[in-house]
């Protein structure tokens, strides 16, 4: 058993590469949430949504993705990605990632700031996903981490987000 | 009056002067005697009958019927025709304090200023200091006229769940004309000192407890405009306002929805509640030590400033 499982992480890390071709395509839903703080505005929330990914020669990821978020409101979130994966079995990832949020949201007037925050919520950062897993046809991951920054102007914004769970299927 | 009509500028046509000599008007000193007496009220008086409600020691200690005699009483005294809203649903009775100043113009379209006269313990900024607001705007307003027409509540039993005020949205009629309400709840606690105000994940952090909070929802987002505008053209205290999405009922702005504003709200009606922030500011917030002493009386007569120029603008006046 001692022996087992460092054997079957291995298998993990060093697995042949899943679905080798030049372009290839998926679909992913996805559970999480996203929040954009500013001194201008809060805007976010928790939900679900649908992408779709391509990945070139199993190593670089260009996706897009739109998630309908709750809890403070009805937002649309809007994410573009571009990306690196590990190839392999175990296949994490980081992307760049550009955001938008439409819809609701907290709004503040501070003493410095007389006039609301309107339109969509921009921003990009940086987003991993460490607990990721490919198989010929399928992706799964269940974490995903994103750090934002995005500008109220004049004020900063810093944006989070949190992948729970992604399922990806290739077509 | 921009209700209903965003797309006017912010303070168009205000009567800026008018405003300003109606702010100037605010009396500190009535506003604190009117603290220390319904102060005294809530702590003479017997409270209410709390069997059954065992989850705080604090609903033993609930008072309101003294304070709604002398609501009514300062309000016949300045000359309003009185009446009571009572509603008898469920354990407690609850019973409105209405008076009214009708309007010179638009008397079908109503601004309302309104506050809890019930209370915990002495219950001196939560909420003497509201209903001491509102009678201080009655007195201010009763000499003066105005487009719209001009109504003064005191609500019962906010500090049961709103119940009261939830009553009272619940029956006005779908086809009166609400163009503005502005509730007070806590106006008289200010603390300067950092480290005094407590922020709630999500919102601006603030250090000092020195500012008014502004609270609307985005059906109310052009008056909160008008309040901020005034403000600043007017130079009163300052203020800070957060506005909660659509009717205020998501989950993330729950903070929001924590007096008799909400009921307006989820009715779709305008509506702005003015506050020092309560429990996130006032360390006696619900305990036997919120007394008159604890209260900034320059705070307080800044707060009922805002909301003396804001009421008069939103009314139509004064002329």
């Amino acid at each position: 058993m001692r022996r087992a499982l460092p054997l079957a992480l291995s298998a993990l890390l060093f697995a042949p590469a899943a679905g080798a071709g030049e372009h290839q395509l998926s679909g992913y839903v996805r559970g999480g949430g996203q929040l954009h703080l500013s001194a201008a505005r809060t805007m976010g929330g928790i939900g679900g949504g649908v992408g779709v990914r391509d990945v070139w020669q199993d190593r670089f990821l260009f996706q897009v993705d739109a998630s309908y978020l709750v809890m403070l409101g009805n937002v649309l979130a809007l994410r573009a990605g571009a990306g690196v994966q590990r190839r392999g079995l175990y296949s994490p990832a980081v992307l760049l990632v550009g955001s938008a949020l439409l819809g609701d949201q907290l709004t503040f007037l501070l003493p410095e700031r007389a006039s609301p925050a309107r339109g969509p919520a921009l921003s990009i950062g940086l987003a991993m996903a460490p607990l990721r897993f490919a198989v010929p046809g399928a992706q799964v991951s269940v974490l995903e981490l994103g750090v934002l920054v995005g500008l109220d102007s004049p004020d900063l914004a810093l944006g989070f987000s949190v992948g729970l769970l992604e399922i990806a299927a290739s077509f | 009056m921009a209700a209903g009509c965003r797309q006017r500028p912010v303070l168009d046509g205000a009567d800026l002067a008018g405003l300003r000599e109606l702010a100037d008007a605010v009396d500190a000193d009535l506003l604190m005697d009117g603290v220390r007496e319904l102060s005294a009220l809530h702590g003479s008086e017997a409270p209410l009958d709390c069997t059954g409600f065992d989850l705080a020691e604090r609903l033993c200690h609930l008072t309101h019927l003294d304070a709604r005699t002398l609501m009514r009483d300062r309000l016949e005294a300045l000359g309003y025709q009185v009446s009571a809203f009572d509603t008898e649903d469920g354990p407690f009775s609850t019973s409105a304090v209405v008076a009214e100043k009708r309007g010179a113009s638009l008397p079908d379209e109503v601004v309302l200023v309104g506050a809890h006269y019930d209370a915990f313990y002495e219950g001196a900024d939560d909420n003497s200091s509201g209903v001491s607001g509102v009678l201080e705007l009655a007195r201010l307003f009763s000499s003066r006229t105005f487009d719209r027409t001009v109504r003064f509540v005191g609500f019962d039993l906010e500090e049961l769940g709103l119940v009261g005020s939830i009553r009272y949205v619940a029956g006005l009629p779908r086809e009166e004309r609400i163009a503005a309400a502005l509730v007070f709840d806590c106006i008289g606690y200010a603390d300067p000192a950092p480290g005094s105000q407590i922020s709630p994940p999500g919102f601006p952090p603030r250090d000092t407890g020195d500012f008014v909070a502004v609270i609307a929802s985005d059906t109310s987002l052009p008056q909160a405009l008008e309040v901020r505008a005034l403000t600043d053209v007017l130079s009163l205290i300052p203020s800070i306002t957060l506005v909660a999405p659509a009717d205020g009922a998501a989950p993330l702005a729950g903070n929001l929805m924590h007096s008799d504003h909400a009921p307006f709200w989820l009715e779709g009606r305008p509506a702005v509640l003015m506050t020092d922030t309560a429990i996130f500011r006032n360390p006696h917030y619900h305990r036997d030590t919120d007394t008159p002493e604890t209260l900034d009386p320059a705070f307080l007569r800044g707060v009922v400033q805002t909301a003396a120029a804001s009421l008069a603008y939103w009314a139509g006046g004064p002329r």
